[in-house]
């Protein structure tokens, strides 16, 4: 699994399956930051939650902002 | 099944007249060259000829000139233009010098058309071993290594060679591998790789494996989408797939990719307003695609050159993955986009033809189908509203990829000409197969559908 930090700075290569997940993941915090839900400060740690639970089958609820604070 | 074909550069047409030029100013030249190279090691016939009678004329102790050589090949009077070809030879070059260099060439281009000749032979005899019988397939495999040994004989041990026989041997390794394999599950042994458009497969076959294919589309058409069809196909059949974007970035091809699957709008995805239905589809997509989805993998690397190409898949190779997934395809996002080496000097048809030609040469070389993509010129604009189809000459590169593919498709969507309207959901087109060596071309109805980017049968509904 390619990690998020080196997916952020853009790595030369990954694999199709994680880079399909850091796009879903990265997608959805935007779209979260968007909202005002999570600010700039908190979207990292926001984006590595969301993807680790599309890593591990989005099981349960979607990750929200609050609990990365 | 076609024996796999090898296309590739054979020989050194420079340097091998450049040799024979040197011949004709200075006889040590020719001592030189006739104890480093036999008449073979020349490709050209022509190139041929004259060096074995300039050998004769040295060895019976007459001056080599152009007119003895004239005369020794039987070249009449009246036959201008053999008369100006070896004068043309003898002119072109001012001194000598520079003959060891140039035998050096010379050698290392018949070598290596000697190992890949024998390869093919190999896999004329793999590929020729009656299907279906595990021992004859066998016995097909030792004698194809026979045949690649025997070339290891007698060419010299050198750095090139290692690295031309290990990759050799190991794309002969899978092809064998390949045909074990599909005797054992009882299905057809695959010579192409899939595009992941079921009404061009049943035109082209796939993408031949070990050859070029090129998609030409104009801007925005869906050339990245539908090479990303490919990748998926070939990664759900068991292929190693290693794209090289120059343009696209990663995640955006990979999000093309997933939601054609998933039968999430591209759009949802990229803006990041999937709702819990989307994320979950996607999820499940992911779990289908499961291990195979890790086969592809993608390179974003934009600013770079041809060179990178050519790393990524021996580093592929050389990998561990290659041993479990053979790689089976390689996908260039676009061949406008290669950075050009400004010290090669090169003028912008003489860039994208030396492209075309190494990629032609690596796909050739480690046996695995080649895609390359190119974006449509201006071309079609200067056409009348009747005549939009598209063209080999509309692709960027697409004098060079006309001579060098095996297949080109191109996207012609009608639509894109109707400029006061945005196209519809489900547009209406052709994938058009301009370049077809294998079979006659085609036109396949198609459509493309937007939000999910991709093309689908004309007549199929869509299944997400």
């Amino acid at each position: 699994m390619a990690r998020l930090s080196d997916a952020l700075r853009g790595p030369a290569a990954m694999t199709l399956l994680d880079a399909a997940r850091l796009a879903v993941a990265a997608t959805i915090a935007r779209a979260d930051m968007r909202r005002g839900v999570v600010d700039a400060a908190g979207y990292d740690a926001h984006e590595a939650r969301v993807l680790a639970w599309i890593v591990d089958g989005a099981k349960g609820a979607r990750p929200t902002p609050g609990a990365d604070r | 099944m076609n024996p796999p074909r090898l296309r590739i550069v054979r020989g050194n047409s420079e340097a091998e007249a450049a040799v024979l030029g040197a011949c004709f100013l200075d006889p040590r030249a020719i001592d030189a060259c006739l104890d480093a190279l036999l008449p073979s090691d020349f490709e050209e016939p022509f190139h041929r000829a004259v060096f074995t009678a300039m050998g004769k004329l040295r060895s019976t102790g007459h001056p080599v000139d152009p007119i003895s050589v004239l005369t020794t090949l039987g070249v009449s009077s009246g036959d201008d233009r053999t008369v100006a070809r070896v004068l043309g030879i003898a002119d072109a070059r001012a001194t000598a010098v520079n003959v060891e260099h140039h035998i050096h060439l010379v050698t290392v281009a018949a070598r290596r058309r000697r190992i890949l000749d024998a390869i093919q032979d190999a896999g004329r005899i793999v590929a020729e071993a009656p299907e279906g019988d595990a021992t004859e397939l066998d016995d097909a495999g030792r004698r194809a290594v026979d045949v690649v040994e025997s070339a290891v004989a007698i060419t010299p041990p050198t750095r090139e060679r290692t690295v031309l026989m290990s990759e050799a041997i190991t794309s002969l390794g899978h092809t064998v591998k390949e045909r074990f394999d599909a005797v054992r599950d009882n299905r057809p042994i695959r010579s192409h790789i899939p595009t992941g458009v079921a009404g061009l497969d049943t035109v082209i076959d796939g993408y031949p494996i070990g050859e070029v294919s090129a998609i030409g589309a104009r801007e925005k058409a869906g050339k990245s989408s539908l090479g990303m069809q490919a990748v998926v196909a070939a990664a759900t059949a068991g292929y190693g797939v290693v794209v090289i974007s120059y343009e696209v970035p990663h995640q955006q091809l990979a999000a093309r990719g997933i939601s054609a699957r998933a039968g999430i709008p591209v759009s949802r995805m990229m803006r990041g307003t999937m709702d819990d239905g989307d994320v979950q589809r996607y999820v499940q997509a992911a779990k289908t695609l499961g291990d195979q989805a890790g086969r592809a993998q993608l390179h974003w690397v934009p600013g770079s050159g041809i060179e990178y190409i050519e790393a990524a898949v021996r580093r592929y190779r050389r990998s561990e993955m290659q041993a479990n997934v053979p790689l089976g395809l390689v996908v260039v996002d676009h061949i406008g986009r290669i950075k050009r080496d400004k010290r090669a000097n090169l003028a912008e048809h003489d860039h994208l033809y030396e492209v075309a030609e190494r990629f032609t040469t690596l796909c050739a070389d480690v046996g695995v189908a080649g895609l390359m993509l190119s974006q449509h010129n201006q071309g079609h604009k200067a056409r009348a509203a009747g005549d939009k189809w598209p063209r080999s000459g509309d692709m960027r590169g697409g004098a060079a990829l006309a001579e060098l593919a095996s297949v080109i498709v191109q996207v012609h969507r009608p639509s894109m000409d109707l400029h006061d309207q945005a196209p519809p959901e489900d547009d209406e087109c052709h994938l058009c197969v301009t370049l077809h060596r294998h079979g006659p071309p085609a036109h396949v109805p198609v459509m493309f559908n937007g939000p999910r980017q991709m093309f689908i049968e004309r007549r199929s509904q869509w299944r997400g």
